[in-house]
């Protein structure tokens, strides 16, 4: 197939949107808000959403996996599971998850070895997520900038694909890496622990209500499908930035979304009329 | 955390460079964040993010015609963390996420049933992102790869692949094409 045909056949593809007819005052009043923002450096660690979440959520996908050509960096003791893997590639230093659940603090010790100042941790978090890469920090833009995150998929070897253990997510760093940064990949949570992070719903993929639509279903129809899946129903009632925490709930009250903060428990945000 | 940046320029200077930059750049990163979010209001949102990057970043910002890829290039990572789950809300955006429409755009071709768009959908993301900021933001090489981040070459090998694995897709049986889209290596030469 020609080139051009290709690409006419993408363009075919691109999503119609009527024009988005903008004023000049809200570009005016963006363009206000963001110049007068406080000049701390972007970093691309989740913030807790306003009233959402109580907890960070972040995701960079740390994805190390061993690339062509590469050299695995020595680790201590080979027989023990293994949190992460190190792989070298040329000047740069690919780290991928390899067993969430391993205890990651021999891997600091690797990196000390070879003179970075990185810190992993492994960090409790929604099913989703176990396993991906939660955040990276950086003390500035420029130590951000060093670090790249991994698709899973991404860089590595001929065989491996993005559905092979050993081909997840990771980051990659140069191996003379000056600036400082701690890492954070997801773990099982344990019971009583709050996640880390979690998906935006109760609802989204691989979390404990995924697939099932609780939009403007009332508070008796949506209980017993958090019962029966083993968790506790809390609420939160208001809107826009104004929630606060409910007790219990009229079963005739309508359930506008639904969030989980730990293992077990689920929230649902309630009010007496249906969700626009 | 603060950067201390050594900025010499007036503060006057810096707010008319930024907003010379989002007069002109606004309305594309807008297209590129809306073709490729559900809502207006998550496209309005990073689209502030977007240009926070920018105000906060004003000298790294390269002159024209690498702007607009350096943008598209700050609202690709934004995207790819919002997709994770990142769902920060701000008040940055509060009037432009009113205006924009709440519905998804009206005509998504993607999600018919047509052979092209299950060819497309069928690409990994890596390639299905390629594919669109040439066809859709009709960017060239040079301003692919800084978009991405890589070097032109790479554009270059990575283009000639997806097209390729796109053009097997198109083309491949029904029954097959699971079977076309894993088998294809994975690239070793991008650089």
């Amino acid at each position: 197939m020609k080139t051009h045909d290709i690409d006419a056949a993408v363009r075919g593809l691109a999503p119609h949107q009527a024009t988005d007819r903008v004023t000049d005052d809200a570009w005016a009043d963006l363009a206000d808000a963001v110049t007068a923002a406080e000049a701390a450096p972007v970093v691309p660690l989740r913030r807790p959403s306003q009233h959402r979440r109580l907890v960070l959520a972040a995701a960079c996908t740390l994805l190390i996996g061993g690339v062509v050509a590469a050299t695995v960096v020595n680790r201590p003791d080979q027989n023990l599971p293994q949190a992460l893997s190190f792989t070298e590639r040329g000047d740069q230093l690919i780290v991928r998850v390899v067993d969430p659940n391993a205890d990651p603090k021999r891997y600091n010790a690797e990196f000390k070895k070879m003179g970075l100042d990185v810190t992993v941790h492994s960090v409790p978090v929604s099913p989703p997520w176990v396993g991906k890469m939660i955040s990276f920090s950086g003390r500035n833009e420029k130590d951000m900038s060093q670090l790249k995150i991994l698709e899973p998929g991404e860089q590595c070897n001929g065989t491996l694909n993005a559905s092979d253990p050993g081909c997840q997510e990771g980051v990659e760093l140069p191996k003379n890496y000056d600036g400082k940064s701690e890492i954070q990949f997801g773990r099982t949570a344990k019971s009583g622990e709050i996640y880390v992070h979690t998906s935006s719903h109760a609802t989204d993929k691989g979390e404990i209500l995924a697939g099932v639509t609780v939009k403007n279903k009332t508070v008796e129809q949506v209980v017993p499908l958090v019962t029966s899946r083993g968790a506790r129903v809390e609420y939160l009632t208001g809107d826009g930035p104004n929630l606060k925490p409910l007790k219990s709930a009229p079963g005739t009250w309508y359930v506008h979304d639904t969030s989980t903060y730990g293992p077990g428990v689920v929230t649902l945000y309630v009010n007496a009329a249906p969700a626009r | 955390m603060s950067e201390g940046v050594v900025d010499d320029s007036p503060p006057d200077a810096r707010r008319e460079r930024f907003e010379q930059v989002f007069a002109t750049h606004r309305d594309a990163v807008l297209g590129y964040l809306r073709r490729r979010t559900d809502s207006g209001h998550d496209a309005a949102d990073l689209l502030a993010d977007t240009f926070l990057v920018a105000w906060r970043r004003l000298d790294d910002v390269p002159l024209a015609p690498q702007t607009r890829p350096w943008l598209y290039g700050v609202a690709r990572r934004l995207l790819a963390n919002h997709r994770r789950g990142e769902g920060r809300r701000h008040a940055l955006a509060t009037k432009l996420r009113n205006e924009l429409s709440e519905t998804p755009p009206d005509h998504q071709p993607l999600q018919d049933d047509t052979p092209a768009a299950r060819a497309f959908r069928a690409l990994p993301e890596q390639d299905r992102e390629l594919l669109s900021l040439v066809a859709w933001e009709e960017l060239d090489t040079a301003q692919l790869a800084t978009v991405l981040g890589i070097s032109r070459n790479a554009v270059r090998i990575r283009l000639h692949r997806a097209r390729k694995r796109f053009a097997k897709l198109l083309t491949a049986p029904l029954a097959n094409r699971s079977v076309v889209a894993l088998s294809e290596e994975v690239s070793h030469e991008d650089a």
